[in-house]
């Protein structure tokens, strides 16, 4: 009995001694992988570069670090496929490349337009790296984008981050994660749709419009319109500013839309496909230039058309570029068919790319705005007007 | 062992709760990528309609036990197919539980060598779990039931955590519209499901001698499937919504990527690890309770019949055995899961319900034979 | 040594034979019977006890009448001179009446029927009962011309008043802690629980000792395998001394090996009668206040007196966070190790930026900081305990801060690993009992080591070993982790929360026998309840 205690002692005394020969690792020799740029290299391969973050800088209470240090370092490397150039980097790194910490993979136009399958395989693969991460095109070169300082945060990753979270603000960016555009690729006969993120004329970051893919290489982008159409037809406008141009006298008008639904009504006539599109805005008036007194009701009513109006435009901007300009289906209008026709949809489902472009889409707009904030009445002075 | 009565039972609750921790493991495994890569999106109704099959599983076993009382599922083969063929079916059963052990153990290891220690050899995550299992297995069932309602316990815990983190994702077309596929696709999809829930609820059938009410065992049994089942089908709808059906067909262990792909709050971003200490509990009353109903199967049939207790050597001999197999088979995770998509159907299928509807069948035949026969030769 | 008596003589030659053979070594002199002799009974225990100082031995005649010789023997210190005086050597000297014509042995019969009042008096034959009679602090009487020995009743010694317990100190409840004595401790019992099924059973353990024992249960309450249980290990144990009931302890428990106590004690009173009111068997042991309560469940380390009186919320609160902070000292360290050097990835961002930051310019790796941070604080509590009262507790936690404190500004070590440290010393401290923190200190030592070597599953296979153990872990039949793994919601009452007295109306089930209703339907209070029904 006594030797299985020393045995076990001995057993458990020698344990800590092997640490480090596997898996372990201080999370000092570890860097940081925060953001991911990947670009067309020189010679056609490809180019990595990586977003590291200097944890003394960093971090909330630095041991010793100056203000003047800089919280995140960018590296470079090259080779013939992701993986090589990924495993180059350690080449010149001291630490050791740590990507769990991702948020963001940016990927440069001209790769973009090539072929991503490679990306997509890769990043999905890897245990290290989540399907949670966003994933944004840029024109021009990623690297540029990554390197840019960031303004208020320590580094351009969370910056990144931080702006695509909070885009339903503006409603004019499109933002998706790695799971969900890799679902679109992987479907039938939806396409996928990633981010922009660029510099504005300031140079800036900005997330507005989207890149459209076709498959594994990038289509083109759109613009802020068509990029405003596209989330209403997902569903996903909510808490973004309309500017309406007031009914009476043309000035605007900002409507804050709270709350933006959408259904979708297929039918399938002589083995062609019609869609209705059904939205439902409700929004509030924060901010008005006109004098008109929205207290009466046919005004409202007036302002509601024009709210409709505007928003129909929108969404009608987003349909040609699907239909006409790209003839992809990435609104996904598939979908409705796949869940309220099934039986149709399985003889459609092979001719959907003619069919869809050809496909007749009517939007139906009804808005509704219960609130002005918190004003009863316009602003209106009362003052004297000199003279009298 | 540390029992102070010779006669040692498991009561009730802990009967289900032991069924319930055993059965919704199953998803945790390549279960979830098997059927997405069959159904894509109706695996969930592939599922719903596995439990409801596997009730009648419970309700023939629970019947063919009920005419043997006390006796585990090859003691009462002796008398109810003659001594040769009863060896072959226990040699059959100690196989097929030893395969399903070697499942549990395999998926397990997988998960933690390829998600959480990737450099660390398999062999030693190998041999440390199965020294787990083992000393979980040379306590016994007591044990092993009571382990059972912590596992529960931890279950539920992370089933109300994954859901209530996949409430943001909710996205019905990837769950819509039902029958996608059709009838009869949905009909093979639930029989991949249950080719993974059938060996568990077989270790009900050494086990029920063990209940201690004997009378709502039935009932005990089929709650445990009700809930394990709810716990397994709402999984499969989670992943479907979070990831849809064609990620999910492409990855090999979906559910960790699901577990990968969720977040409860901004600040925690990656609990996977968490998630994992969570359901580890119900993988290893898995793996306990396979690696049990083999060993004792195993005493049973080679002419120790009769015997409830496990010998002290059974779980030495267990581990060997385990870890040499679980190295040999699943080391190369291409192999291992082309035997569990491709041929693990059916071998499973038959022994697990096709052999109790058998012996119930027979059982139903011969029943006046039996009890005779039974009571000349005494409980051998 | 032999006395001239005037009426017996020297001492006779063959008695002088009798008592060398008597007293000598290895000789059994415990059934040895009492002769008629009144000097070779005085003889042979001076001879036995080898001439103790502290043996009063009174010889006189009854009734100033010389044909009675008698003889009071008592050990001073055990004993109360004063009842030995007033009830004794009064009594019997001074106010004595009998008729002249009477026998030896008649006189001894009367004097047993009515002449000495105490509540105590009894007859005894053999020398061995005589002698451990008196060292337990009777008075012995002796006749001379009677083989038999009355023993009287005359037990008083110092004792310690009755104070607070230093070790289970509440805000709210009673204040009195068991003494050394036994019968004060079994009065405290008796005085909570004034029911005649409370049953008393005595022995003796302990050879030399022969120290008092006393099982308490309650008649119908608790299970009769249990007692039967209890009794057969006791008699089981063949040991010199048992000088604390931690003897016992170690004698009757069930698994030796394992390193969490399978065997509560307590100071408190009021904690035994609760105990014994559920089913168990309390042990009380004489020389010590600490009494043992059988079965014990492995939930009641966390338990303490004070969530029974306070009202129910209290009680939940204080036990979930004593929970909590149980788990915590065990696991966090080993957590922190894990995190830190194997799955990075699960801490947040900023959070991992902040540890990497602080361990730069660290020498050693994790674990080796954590080994050794742990080490000097638990060095600095051990040294806390040995300090006078005020000062010991503020060394302990402050000294930790301070050297950690210093630790990291001179690179030794970092300050999340300081954090981790304290809240593992905090968290150990909010536990009641210490024989399940020290087995908490051990267990978390082996978890940081397997988190060394394995990361989150050397953990998770370290917890694994430790529930498989307390699952299989026994304490008198009842399994260490009842109720939670017998799955008995009826029992989920009293575990981590505390409900209402009027909601806990059944005892445990596994440990009480039969009975086991204790509060009636309907109790629940409130401002128009009415009459409560008469039942049961």
């Amino acid at each position: 009995m006594r030797w299985k205690a020393v045995l076990c002692f001995l057993i458990l005394i020698s344990l800590p001694f092997q640490a480090g020969c596997w898996n372990a690792r201080e999370i000092d020799e570890l860097a940081f992988v925060l953001g991911i740029g990947l670009d067309r290299g020189q010679d056609g391969g490809v180019k990595v570069t990586v977003l590291i973050a200097n944890p003394s800088a960093a971090s909330k209470s630095p041991t010793g670090g100056s203000a003047q240090e800089k919280s995140f370092y960018i590296a470079t490397a090259e080779g013939k496929t992701f993986f090589e150039a990924i495993r180059n980097m350690a080449t010149f790194s001291s630490r050791r490349i740590f990507w769990a910490h991702n948020k963001v993979i940016v990927i440069g136009e001209k790769l973009a337009r090539s072929d991503i399958t490679e990306i997509l395989d890769f990043f999905s693969r890897n245990p290290e790296l989540r399907l949670r991460t966003w994933i944004a095109v840029s024109p021009g070169e990623a690297e540029k984008l990554l390197a840019a300082p960031p303004e208020v945060e320590k580094d351009p990753a969370t910056s990144i981050e931080n702006v695509i979270s909070q885009r339903v603000w503006t409603g004019k960016g499109y933002g998706v994660m790695l799971k969900d555009f890799l679902e679109d690729y992987l479907s039938t006969a939806t396409h996928p749709v990633a981010s922009r993120l660029s510099f504005d004329d300031s140079g800036s970051l900005r997330l507005s419009g989207a890149a459209v893919f076709n498959q594994n290489k990038m289509a083109g982008w759109l613009d802020e319109k068509e990029t405003r159409g596209l989330l209403w037809l997902k569903g996903e406008f909510r808490s973004s500013i309309i500017v309406v141009p007031c009914p009476l006298d043309g000035q605007p008008l900002s409507v804050e839309v709270v709350h933006g639904e959408v259904k979708y009504k297929p039918q399938v006539r002589n083995g062609r496909p019609q869609l209705t599109v059904m939205t439902h805005a409700v929004g509030n008036l924060s901010e008005q230039a006109c004098k008109t007194d929205f207290t009466h009701m046919d005004n409202l009513h007036k302002l509601e058309m024009s709210l409709s109006a505007v928003i129909k435009d929108e969404i009608n901007a987003a349909i040609t570029a699907a239909q006409q300009k790209f003839k992809l289906d990435f609104p996904g209008f598939n979908r409705p068919f796949h869940l309220q026709r099934d039986k149709e949809w399985h003889q459609l489902v092979n001719k959907w790319p003619e069919l869809f472009k050809e496909m007749e889409v009517m939007v139906e707009v009804r808005s509704n705005i219960p609130r002005e904030a918190l004003f009863a009445i316009p602003l209106k002075s009362k003052k004297v007007a000199p003279g009298q | 062992m540390s029992q102070t009565k010779e006669n040692f039972y498991i009561g009730n609750t802990q009967l289900w709760t032991l069924l319930a921790s055993t059965i919704w493991p199953t998803i945790i495994g390549y279960g979830g990528g098997i059927m997405a890569r069959e159904v894509s999106r109706d695996m969930w109704l592939g599922g719903i309609l596995a439990i409801l099959t596997t009730f009648v599983l419970i309700f023939v076993l629970v019947y063919t036990g009920k005419k043997f009382p006390g006796q585990t599922i090859v003691e009462y083969s002796h008398g109810l197919v003659g001594k040769i063929p009863a060896k072959v079916l226990g040699l059959v059963l100690v196989a097929h539980f030893l395969l399903g052990a070697l499942q549990s153990i395999a998926i397990y290891v997988h998960h933690i060598n390829d998600f959480l220690l990737t450099e660390t050899p398999f062999i030693v995550i190998t041999v440390v779990y199965v020294i787990v299992v083992c000393y979980l297995v040379w306590h016994g069932p007591e044990v092993i039931a009571r382990i059972g309602v912590i596992a529960f316990i931890m279950a539920s815990v992370f089933s109300v955590f994954v859901f209530v983190a996949s409430l943001q994702e909710i996205n019905l077309y990837r769950v819509l519209p039902l029958f996608d596929n059709g009838f009869p696709a949905v009909v093979k999809a639930s029989l991949t499901a249950d080719s993974f829930i059938g060996y568990n609820v077989m270790a009900l059938s050494m086990l029920l001698p063990l209940a201690a009410n004997q009378k709502k065992v039935g009932r005990s049994a089929a709650l445990g499937l009700f809930i394990g089942g709810i716990i397994f089908v709402c999984y499969l709808v989670v992943e479907l919504m979070v990831m849809g059906p064609h990620v999910t067909a492409q990855m090999r262990v979906a559910c960790m990527d699901l577990v990968r792909s969720i977040q409860i709050t901004t600040y925690l971003h990656r609990f996977e690890s968490f998630m994992l200490a969570l359901w580890y509990w119900s993988m290893l009353v898995q793996a306990g309770i396979l690696a049990y109903c083999a060993a004792l199967a195993a005493q049973q049939t080679l002419g120790m019949s009769g015997i409830k207790k496990l010998s002290n050597a059974a779980p030495i001999a267990l581990g060997i055995l385990l870890i040499s197999l679980t190295y040999l088979t699943a080391r190369n995770r291409v192999v291992f899961l082309n035997f569990i998509e491709h041929g693990w159907k059916e071998i499973s299928l038959p022994v697990a319900y096709g052999l109790p509807l058998l012996l119930a069948l027979i059982s139903l035949v011969r029943k006046p034979q039996t009890n005779q026969q039974q009571q000349k030769k005494g409980r051998r | 040594m032999r006395i001239w008596r005037k009426n017996t003589g020297w001492v006779r030659p063959h008695e002088t034979a009798i008592l060398e053979k008597l007293t000598k070594q290895g000789h059994d002199w415990q059934g040895q019977p009492l002769s008629t002799s009144l000097e070779l009974n005085l003889n042979v225990v001076r001879k036995v006890m080898g001439n103790p100082e502290d043996l009063s031995v009174r010889e006189f005649t009854l009734a100033a009448d010389t044909e009675y010789n008698a003889a009071v023997m008592m050990v001073e210190g055990l004993a109360e001179r004063e009842l030995v005086n007033e009830q004794v050597l009064k009594t019997l000297m001074l106010d004595v009446k009998f008729e002249k014509p009477l026998s030896h042995k008649q006189l001894f019969e009367q004097i047993e029927k009515y002449g000495i009042p105490n509540v105590m008096v009894k007859q005894n034959q053999t020398m061995g009962e005589v002698l451990n009679e008196l060292l337990g602090g009777e008075t012995v009487f002796l006749l001379d011309g009677v083989d038999r020995a009355l023993v009287i009743a005359s037990r008083g010694w110092e004792d310690r008043s009755i104070s607070e317990p230093a070790t289970e100190s509440i805000i709210r409840g009673p204040r009195d802690g068991f003494t050394e004595t036994l019968r004060t401790n079994t009065g405290l019992i008796r005085r909570r629980i004034k029911s005649p099924d409370l049953r008393l059973e005595g022995c003796k353990i302990g050879r030399r000792t022969r120290t008092d024992v006393v099982i308490v249960y309650i008649e119908g309450i608790a299970k009769a395998e249990v007692i039967n249980e209890v009794k057969k290990r006791l008699k089981r144990i063949d040991i010199d001394a048992v000088l604390e009931s931690g003897y016992i302890e170690e004698l009757i428990e069930d698994s030796p090996g394992s390193p969490f106590p399978q065997i509560e004690h307590t100071e408190r009173p009021d904690k035994v009668a609760a105990a014994v009111l559920e089913g168990r068997v309390a042990i009380l042991v004489d020389t010590t206040p600490f009494v043992l309560m059988v079965p014990t469940v492995f939930w009641q380390f966390i338990q303490s007196s004070e969530d029974y009186y306070e009202r129910y919320w209290v009680g939940s609160l204080a036990r979930m966070i004593r929970l909590l902070a149980y788990f915590l000292s065990i696991t966090l360290p080993a957590v922190y190790i894990a995190l830190t050097s194997f799955h990075q990835e699960m801490i947040p961002t900023p959070l991992a930026l902040s540890i990497a930051a602080s361990r730069e310019g660290v020498p050693f790796p994790a674990i080796g900081e954590a080994l050794l941070m742990g080490a000097t604080f638990e060095i600095l509590r051990e040294a806390g305990i040995r300090l006078p009262k005020p000062a010991g507790q503020a060394v302990s936690i402050v000294g930790a801060l301070v050297i950690g404190q210093a630790a990291v500004e001179a690179g030794i070590a970092s300050q999340a690993m300081v954090i981790v440290v304290a809240l593992t010393g905090i968290g150990s401290f909010a536990i009641p009992a210490y024989g399940t923190v020290v087995a908490g200190q051990l267990l978390r030592i082996i978890l940081v080591l397997l988190a060394g070597f394995l990361g989150l599953f050397g953990i998770l296979a370290g917890l694994s070993f430790i529930f498989i153990h307390m699952c299989a872990l026994q304490s008198f039949g009842v399994n260490y982790l009842t109720p939670v793994t017998s799955a008995l919601p009826n029992d989920y009452k009293d575990i981590a929360v505390r409900t209402p007295w009027w909601s806990m109306r059944r005892r445990p089930e596994k440990i009480a026998g039969q009975q086991k209703k204790r509060v009636a339907a309907g109790s629940k209070p409130g401002p128009d309840q009415g009459e409560k029904k008469q039942g049961k």
